[in-house]
């Protein structure tokens, strides 16, 4: 594995690249998308054992940290939702310099998900694009941190002002966002058109409504949607400071970017 | 400031960032080693590790920022020994990369959590270490803890109100729909860590050896840690004379949790521990 920065020296990335061993390249390169806020934290760990996981395939993957987060440039003012698609497609281009590889898939966690849709659209060339318990809509995404957010607030012992006030910023647990951000998130959706990509896949570690919608007005090809029990929890209350342990969704995100599960 | 990656260890397989500030003219104090709390990896819980090394950077001071092996972005080691001894040999290492790097000998150690009980081991054990950050380190119950936790618990405004709840329940019937109040009454007090302490008189006698030494040593409490510390007199009552000298500063944040998940928790603390740091480690040392 290497680890570096990349992309603009006023705001590098942190990055790191797993790379195949040389008897076993399948020229294909995957970047992984993590979640945002809490999420990435509780999702860390998952994401280096998928990635060592996918190299050991054959695969050149990609993990980074978007702007202001993790060991990124800058902190919560200097993230949006451009921002950070804009990162997703500095990571692109990084690993495709950095691997030649000629078939470049995108991994996405959570909001990470979005991301990678997001940036999907306005790339060229991408292969395989896996939505992992995607966020769908983002006003109802907003919602949920809001209440894991009270929640948190409920539980302590003492009563906690976290109104951030009228400085435009609001606390979700954790991170103080701009409320750009908030609203650049609240209203995505994943719906609204089909990207250029060839397979498009939506796993899910449980059944939710919401990602039977997804896509279902897309033209042919559509996606692929699995439901794979597995930990992800996302909005139960009392699991958002678990680490996020999915063997069987690692699994399945590996058979199909090896295509033995397409 | 400006951060690089570093890679280091037996065959570079420990990963961190190295901080500092932009003039490294006036980057002459001791490096600041940031630990890993619990399995959370380098950049700390809500990511305080980095806020806290460019607060240290914009203050003039250098930091390290890394992974234990087998944690975060830094791999296991090869010759696999025990935890405690691997952690240990982690943190020499990184401060074998620091001094040959930065030419320096003095380190401070910043640890939550388990960071802090490995920041206590390593200060008894190495000379280099010229302070430490002990953020919810070790704690003893004390009487004057058996003695506050009850008055604490029945003071509390929170936990009256569940109780009146929970007896107005009682009373009627009323089967209630608020999951959230009965975790609120059964888990907030449980305890957080699983390692044992060492005992009372052992630490006692390896914070003396320390502070004769010439370390300094900052002592900070969250509230999240309830069923070992609830006071600020607990420290007297912990570690007696000790808690007088020049050399040792204590900070109880009692509204804090555990992991400062709230922001202006976090602002509190980082400004404490940076005021701290240019109060006891002029630049220039």
């Amino acid at each position: 594995m290497n680890v570096f920065h990349f992309g603009n020296a006023d705001g590098p990335l942190f990055g790191a690249h797993h790379e195949p061993a040389p008897s076993n390249d399948l020229n294909r390169g995957v970047v992984l998308c993590a979640p945002i806020g809490l999420e990435y934290l509780r999702s860390h760990w998952c994401f280096r054992r998928l990635a060592d996981r996918l190299a050991i395939a054959g695969m050149h993957v990609m993990r980074f940290d978007y702007t202001g987060q993790g060991d990124s440039w800058g902190g919560d003012d200097n993230a949006s939702i451009d921002q950070w698609t804009r990162d997703v497609m500095d990571a692109i281009e990084e690993l495709r310099d950095a691997s030649g590889a000629s078939k470049i898939s995108l991994v996405g966690l959570r909001f990470g998900s979005a991301l990678a849709y997001m940036a999907a659209a306005r790339s060229e060339g991408i292969d395989k694009l896996i939505l992992w318990d995607p966020v769908s809509q983002g006003a109802a995404y907003v919602g949920e941190l809001r209440k894991l957010h009270d929640y948190r607030l409920s539980r302590w012992k003492f009563s906690r002002d976290t109104k951030v006030g009228s400085n435009g910023k609001q606390e979700l647990i954790g991170r103080v966002w701009p409320t750009g951000l908030i609203n650049g998130i609240e209203s995505f959706s994943l719906s609204d058109q089909r990207p250029p990509v060839r397979d498009i896949y939506v796993l899910g570690s449980r059944d939710r409504p919401e990602y039977g919608a997804i896509g279902e007005h897309w033209p042919e090809p559509g996606v692929s949607r699995r439901i794979i029990a597995a930990a992800g929890d996302w909005d139960v209350l009392d699991e958002m400071d678990e680490a996020l342990l999915a063997a069987p969704i690692e699994a399945a995100i590996a058979d199909i970017l090896s295509d033995n599960g397409s | 400031m400006i951060e690089r990656v570093a890679r280091f260890g037996t065959a570079r397989k420990l990963v961190g960032i190295t901080c500092e500030p932009r003039n490294d003219a006036v980057a002459s104090g001791p490096v600041f080693l940031l630990m890993n709390a619990g399995i959370l990896h380098r950049v700390g819980p809500h990511r305080i590790n980095v806020d806290l090394s460019r607060r240290l950077a914009a203050a003039g001071f250098r930091s390290f920022r890394f992974d234990l092996s087998g944690q975060g972005d830094s791999a296991v080691r090869d010759e696999n020994p025990a935890q405690e001894s691997s952690d240990m040999a982690d943190l020499l290492d990184a401060m074998d990369l620091l001094g040959t790097k930065w030419n320096t000998n003095q380190f401070v150690i910043i640890g939550l959590c388990s960071g802090a009980f490995l920041a206590h081991r390593a200060g008894v054990l190495d000379d280099r270490i010229i302070g430490a950050v002990f953020l919810d380190g070790y704690g003893y119950v004390t009487s004057g803890h058996r003695l506050r936790a009850p008055l604490k618990l029945a003071a509390n405004p929170r936990r009256i109100s569940n109780f009146a709840r929970r007896i107005v329940r009682e009373i009627t019937g009323a089967e209630g729909n608020d999951e959230r109040t009965t975790v609120i009454e059964e888990d907030s007090d449980l305890p957080v860590f699983d390692e044992p302490f060492p005992p009372q008189e052992q630490t006692t006698h390896e914070l003396q050896h320390m502070l004769d030494q010439g370390k300094h040593l900052l002592f900070i409490y969250s509230g999240g840690v309830p069923e070992y510390f609830n006071h600020r007199d607990q420290f007297r009552e912990m570690y007696g004379d000790l808690a007088s000298r020049g050399d040792v500063d204590l900070e109880f944040y009692e509204e804090a949790d555990h992991l400062y998940s709230w922001s202006r928790d976090r602002d509190e603390l980082i400004g404490r521990v940076i005021g701290w740091a240019t109060s006891r480690f002029a630049i220039g040392d």
